[in-house]
């Protein structure tokens, strides 16, 4: 999910440490002082040149003793949070800056002078403050682009796995033998089956967003169908604890919050045990939020039990609770030795 | 001569759907039907069917399992296995003669595969089950027929395995039983829970509680909530104490 911890980059920078990084991180150096030197007036045009060509100097040596400093100080840097990194960056650039600023001060002097200074307030001053606000925009810059990939990445990422699962092949094929079957033994039922397979099967092919917990809830209702068909009655049974007549079926949620997970309490709870259980499935309306509660039972230990996929399921619903809603979904997994439990709560105010 | 099939699988609609398509040919009678892997072991212990038709994910004991189970014994059944979809260790069976099934079954397929199980001996059978790469991969029980019954024990609940001359006595949670199973081959199907300590014991790793030094300097493992010691040879004695520090 952490794009930024591969390759070389450094927390929430890009990389920075390459010839090509390098270059380009000179080349924005070199167009902030040719706009310093178009808003600086000068008397002639000579004074100009040699303007920007002291400007560029003196960007450069800050911008290339900041980067290798940085590049440097790469694995020290990478064990920092993100604001104690942003510190640390801004302090090395800040500090690189008054040094520039001190040696140009000392070649100024001379020049003009014959005699060395070492000090002009107000030029340090002013040279740290803008450096200062540079850094910390650019910083800021990084920031938000970094967390814009993050989150685009997370987030097609785990729709994809979810839509993944929603259409698992083993399902799929296993549903369809079931309407063969089905065909000889009950046309009306074959019928329905089949119709809730293409329902099921177009939700896959969805690609908003945002859906109705009514949708949602439409599609679980096909899906549990489906598998009470599949697994028969007497080991699927379903508590459903939820008021038709409060529920806000128009509020918007994101797909795939509902279904993956009953279908995960069906793999992991139902399957595994030789007579069934008991689902229970429960939402209710809270006023701020919307709370779901799936549980389902645990297997006993030495059955043959589907260990792998839980994890990324869980994973998946997690990462996509965090970035639709933050830390408000407030997502609780409780484990006891005969349930499994998941709950979440959407808030309704986006 | 009638071909007497066990259909295993877990949902209803499956069975039947064999069933119904073996319905009206005489060739084939479906003499039982189970809805798990250890039902189905009991079912081919009361019934001596010719095949199995066994679904590969099923609850309590998986169909590979089954096929593992089955070519331990004395006569084993053909096997063909009913599959859905992704059960990438088939692929192991999938040159051999007794082959599988895709889910939704055809009828021309089923028939195709029965004739040619048919056409298999016992002896080529049980060698088809024994060729199987995926022994003790996802082996959870250990079987044990008493009496003409068939006892299934969860790996976990074993403590240890110690041979006796021709059988080797299973201690587990609930009590013992003997199998006919060899030791050699129950160290490598379950070499990543079962450390042997002496040339006619296995004991769980996870049970071991510590060792202890007799009086007359032999060394011995002491296992979880039970009394039983048992003496480690002198050849383990090294790699016992080396995994007692390490974990």
């Amino acid at each position: 999910m952490n794009i930024t911890s591969t390759g070389k980059s450094i927390g929430f920078l890009p990389e920075l440490c390459t010839p090509q990084a390098i270059l380009r991180v000179m080349v924005g150096a070199e167009v902030l002082a040719v706009v310093h030197a178009l808003t600086s007036a000068s008397a002639t045009y000579d004074a100009s040149i040699i303007k920007l060509g002291l400007t560029s100097l003196f960007m450069q040596w800050v911008v290339l003793s900041s980067t290798f400093l940085i590049c440097i100080l790469g694995n020290k840097l990478r064990k920092l949070n993100t604001k104690q990194m942003s510190g640390a960056i801004s302090a090395i650039v800040v500090a690189l800056t008054i040094g520039a600023s001190i040696i140009t001060i000392m070649a100024d002097s001379y020049q003009k002078v014959g005699e060395v200074f070492y000090w002009d307030t107000p030029f340090i001053l002013r040279n740290a403050f803008i450096a200062l606000i540079l850094i910390v925009m650019t910083l800021h810059y990084f920031y938000v682009q970094n967390e814009r990939d993050e989150h685009v990445q997370a987030d097609s990422g785990a729709k994809y796995d979810a839509l993944q699962s929603r259409m698992r092949p083993h399902f799929l094929f296993n549903s369809l033998n079931t309407i063969a079957q089905l065909i000889h033994v009950d046309q009306n039922k074959a019928e329905d089956a089949l119709l809730d397979l293409a329902d099921i099967f177009r939700s896959t092919l969805d690609t908003r967003n945002r859906i109705s917990l009514g949708e949602e809830l439409d599609i679980t209702l096909r899906y549990l169908r489906m598998e009470g068909l599949r697994l028969g009655k007497r080991r699927l049974n379903i508590v459903w604890d939820m008021d038709r007549k409060t529920l806000p079926f128009n509020m918007e949620i994101p797909p795939l919050l509902l279904q993956p997970l009953v279908e995960n309490a069906i793999y992991h709870g139902i399957q595994p045990c030789k007579d069934g259980g008991t689902i229970g499935i429960s939402l209710y309306d809270a006023g701020e939020t919307l709370d779901i509660v799936v549980s389902n039972p645990v297997p006993p230990a030495g059955t043959t039990g589907h260990s792998k996929g839980n994890h990324i399921a869980q994973e998946n619903l997690k990462n996509r609770l965090r970035l639709a809603y933050g830390d408000r979904a407030n997502l609780k997994i409780t484990k006891s030795e005969h349930q499994y439990r998941v709950s979440f709560s959407i808030p309704k105010e986006q | 001569m009638t071909m007497n099939i066990l259909v295993v699988d877990d949902e209803e609609l499956a069975r039947q759907r064999i069933e119904s398509l073996l319905k009206d040919n005489s060739e084939y009678n479906i003499c039982a039907e189970a809805e798990n892997g250890a039902e189905a072991l009991m079912m081919v212990e009361r019934h001596q069917p010719d095949l199995i038709l066994l679904d590969i994910s099923m609850p309590v004991m998986d169909g590979l399992e089954v096929a593992k189970h089955l070519s331990g014994m004395p006569n084993p059944p053909a096997v063909i296995f009913t599959t859905a979809y992704g059960e990438y260790a088939l692929e192991a069976f999938s040159t051999k003669a007794t082959g599988y099934l895709m889910k939704p079954i055809r009828q021309e397929q089923l028939l195709k595969s029965l004739q040619q199980a048919r056409s298999l001996n016992r002896a080529q059978r049980s060698k088809v089950l024994d060729d199987n790469e995926v022994t003790g991969a996802g082996r959870k029980h250990i079987c044990a027929r008493m009496r003409g019954n068939l006892e299934l024990i969860p790996i976990d609940d074993v403590y240890y395995f110690q041979a006796d001359q021709k059988y080797v006595t299973v201690r587990h949670s609930k009590g013992e039983v003997i199998i006919e199973e060899s030791l050699k081959s129950l160290e490598t199907d379950l070499a990543d829970k079962f450390i042997r300590i002496h040339r006619n014991a296995l004991v769980a790793k996870s049970r071991i509680m510590g060792l202890a030094k007799t009086n007359i300097g032999r060394v011995k493992v002491k296992i979880d909530r039970i009394e039983d010691e048992l003496e480690v040879s002198r050849r383990h004695v090294a790699e016992i104490r080396r995994f007692v520090r390490n974990r």
